[in-house]
């Protein structure tokens, strides 16, 4: 799923992005986009429209996670990557007066009358963190949120807590997503019921990600988000722990990761059985110049002139070698920027600080 | 590009008062006229694809030899096979001579008989820019139109700077057209300079004629002078200037001024104003312009303009912006 900042992938316009045929689906990201909730309220009452609209974001397939992909990055080493930033999470507390801070959406027909007041589980919350600082989001505001931008497939509300986060803070995590996912499906409309993906908390304890796993592997869910991924685990453990998982959910029911965009995890981690990858790997690679080379069916095509000797897999185009180019970036690639531009003017682009470098790289 | 004898036909097809629409007939395109050419600096319209400009339906765009001399430098470029190649722009192209920089980055800039010293901003070096280098890098640039170097003092300078600029640029450009290479497939422009003075304008107008090139720019203007003596200098070149060849007032500008320089004669313009206030936040439509960070935009999801069929136009809102 494609990486979006605020809302859209960096660097391409609707067209662009229509142009490039391998990608499916996008991720829309709650910890940027939950400071504009008014603006999407506002817009499903104002135009009946959500998300793809919104976003020009055409026929791709969105995903609404809880974590930004982005707060992860790629280590010079070859195991995964350092800690994301912990968000904190709280409990439900009954004694909390009832939420007031959504604006209502008209098109949820389950929602609780307004008389009365919410159910304490509807009342718990987890932590946003934007650009302005970190806010609450509530069970009420995330269905609001939700029913605005309506995305094909959305996450069950979760905190996200690293692979060597404490017992304790992770038992509480696992507690959180399972109530706070009742909650979400009392508020949202039925029909919206058969989108959203049950959440696999635990961190890096085996016997907590073994019944989080039974817990909603029980729940009438679309699919699920393996939670914690790429917060410090080796590949060993998170190899071993995708087995112990796997063996709980249904086979016919898609899995979602967030985190690992190496092509040699992804292979990994398919193998395991994820089927749905959101990652920012693609995006950092733009953002050091490198154009992603590693083929990607079999049989392989002959390998050129590898400048890049010591990592075959992209090619970094701020390397002089590259100025007098006229390859595409791959050849063979049939993406826009390989089919009209070589390699030396990817490389003027960037030697100049020009913004056409980023699109074409993306 | 097709190949044209001569590289450059222009015909009038309307006129009203001293207005008129033209075709201009280029080596890579047929362009409308009155035209404006969007300004791509560094070989890209910022942000944009070849194909997003085209599909924009821009005609001519603009490329600066001072930057591309710079970098890639014309070995490079000629290697790669000019502009067009290297950019994958279909369309017609316009190189100016690197004499604006002149102007724009005169601290670092010494003017000499010889040519133009620059200091480089990025890294300090050197580069002599004089006729005959202007006219190599424009050739291996390969664009449709080049211009000519040219002495140019800003439009607030005021003595006999303004007087020795006008008929160094003279000078120049006979050193400019023995020194260009590729005549049967890029079109020399001359241009017009004399400040704000009326009397070195004439001058320079009949010297400049006399050299019999396919086209004439109207030079040394928007940079600052009070309009009121803006619109009698252009207004004056206009009408001095042939009737049957395409003429071009140099980096002007504002919607105002394109429409009040049409109606003097004008045929083509360039300015970085809308792609520069684009970065800003600002969009240019027909009835202004909309500063689209200002909270009054949170909230609108009405198309800015409903007969706009761009792509902005037909995909997002305000809002979204």
């Amino acid at each position: 799923m494609l990486y979006t900042k605020d809302g859209s992938p960096p660097h391409l316009t609707p067209d662009l992005l229509d142009a490039i045929e391998d990608v499916q689906g996008v991720h829309l990201g709650l910890q940027e986009l939950f400071e504009h909730k008014d603006v999407f309220v506002k817009y499903r009452q104002v135009k009946d429209k959500g998300a793809h609209d919104f976003f020009a974001l055409g026929e791709h397939v969105t995903f609404f996670g809880i974590r930004d992909p982005m707060a992860f990055t790629e280590s010079p080493s070859s195991g995964p990557t350092q800690k994301q930033t912990d968000t904190p999470q709280q409990p439900n507390n009954p004694s909390q007066s009832p939420s007031s801070s959504s604006s209502s959406s008209s098109s949820s027909s389950s929602k609780p009358p307004s008389s009365s007041p919410l159910p304490p589980v509807a009342q718990g919350y987890i932590t946003a963190t934007s650009k302005k600082g970190r806010a609450k989001v509530t069970v009420q505001d995330y269905a609001d949120i939700i029913t605005s931008l309506s995305p094909d497939v959305f996450s069950g509300m979760s905190a996200e807590v690293e692979w060597r986060a404490s017992k304790k803070r992770s038992h509480k995590a696992c507690h959180l997503s399972s109530d706070l996912l009742d909650g979400l499906l009392a508020l949202l409309p039925p029909h919206m019921h058969q989108r959203v993906f049950g959440v696999v908390s635990g961190a890096g304890f085996k016997d907590q990600r073994l019944r989080s796993a039974q817990d909603v592997a029980k729940k009438n869910v679309a699919g699920f988000v393996l939670s914690g991924f790429d917060t410090g685990e080796t590949l060993d453990e998170r190899a071993e722990m995708l087995e112990i998982i796997m063996q709980q959910l249904p086979i016919d029911k898609p899995k979602l990761v967030t985190g690992p965009g190496r092509p040699e995890e992804v292979l990994d981690m398919i193998a395991a059985g994820v089927d749905m990858f959101c990652t920012y790997y693609p995006h950092l690679n733009t953002q050091m110049a490198c154009a992603l080379s590693f083929p990607v069916s079999y049989p392989f095509p002959p390998s050129q002139q590898q400048h890049d000797a010591h990592d075959p897999s992209k090619l970094n185009l701020r390397d002089p070698v590259y100025v007098l180019d006229k390859l595409p970036m791959v050849p063979g690639c049939l993406c826009y920027a390989c089919r009209t531009h070589t390699r030396a003017y990817v490389h003027h682009l960037l030697n100049t600080h020009e913004m056409l470098a980023d699109v074409l790289l993306t | 590009a097709s190949f044209m004898d001569p590289p450059l036909q222009f015909i009038v097809t309307a006129e009203c008062g001293r207005a008129r629409v033209g075709r201009l007939h280029l080596p890579h395109h047929i362009c409308d006229t009155p035209m404006f050419m969007p300004v791509g600096t560094q070989g890209t319209i910022k942000g944009l694809t070849a194909h997003q400009v085209v599909d924009l339906n821009c005609g001519v765009i603009l490329g600066n030899t001072y930057h591309l001399g710079h970098r890639p430098g014309p070995e490079v470029m000629k290697e790669l096979g000019g502009l067009h190649e290297f950019m994958k722009y279909p369309r017609a192209m316009l190189t100016d001579s690197g004499g604006f920089q002149m102007v724009s980055l005169l601290k670092l800039a010494e003017i000499t008989e010889e040519g133009v010293t620059f200091q480089s901003p990025h890294d300090g070096s050197t580069m002599l820019l004089t006729p005959e280098m202007s006219m190599k890098i424009q050739n291996a640039i390969g664009a449709d139109i080049m211009m000519a170097l040219d002495d140019v003092v800003s439009s607030t300078t005021t003595g006999p700077r303004v007087e020795e600029a006008m008929h160094r640029t003279l000078r120049w450009i006979d050193r400019c057209i023995k020194a260009h290479d590729r005549p049967k497939e890029q079109n020399l422009f001359g241009i017009v300079q004399g400040g704000l003075d009326p009397a070195l304008r004439d001058q320079c107008l009949a010297e400049m004629i006399k050299r019999d090139l396919p086209g004439y720019a109207i030079g040394g203007l928007s940079g600052g002078e009070s309009k009121d003596k803006f619109w009698p200098i252009v207004g004056q070149c206009a009408k001095g200037l042939p009737r049957n060849k395409p003429r071009y007032l140099m980096g002007v500008g504002y919607a105002l001024d394109l429409v009040v320089c049409s109606a003097l004669g004008v045929d083509m313009f360039d300015c970085v104003f809308p792609t520069r206030t684009a970065r800003f936040g600002t969009a240019l439509v027909p009835w202004g312009a909309l500063q689209l960070k200002s909270a009054e935009y949170a909230m609108d999801f009405q198309p800015i303009d409903f007969n706009c069929t761009c792509l902005f136009c037909r995909k997002y809102t305000p809002a979204y912006i």
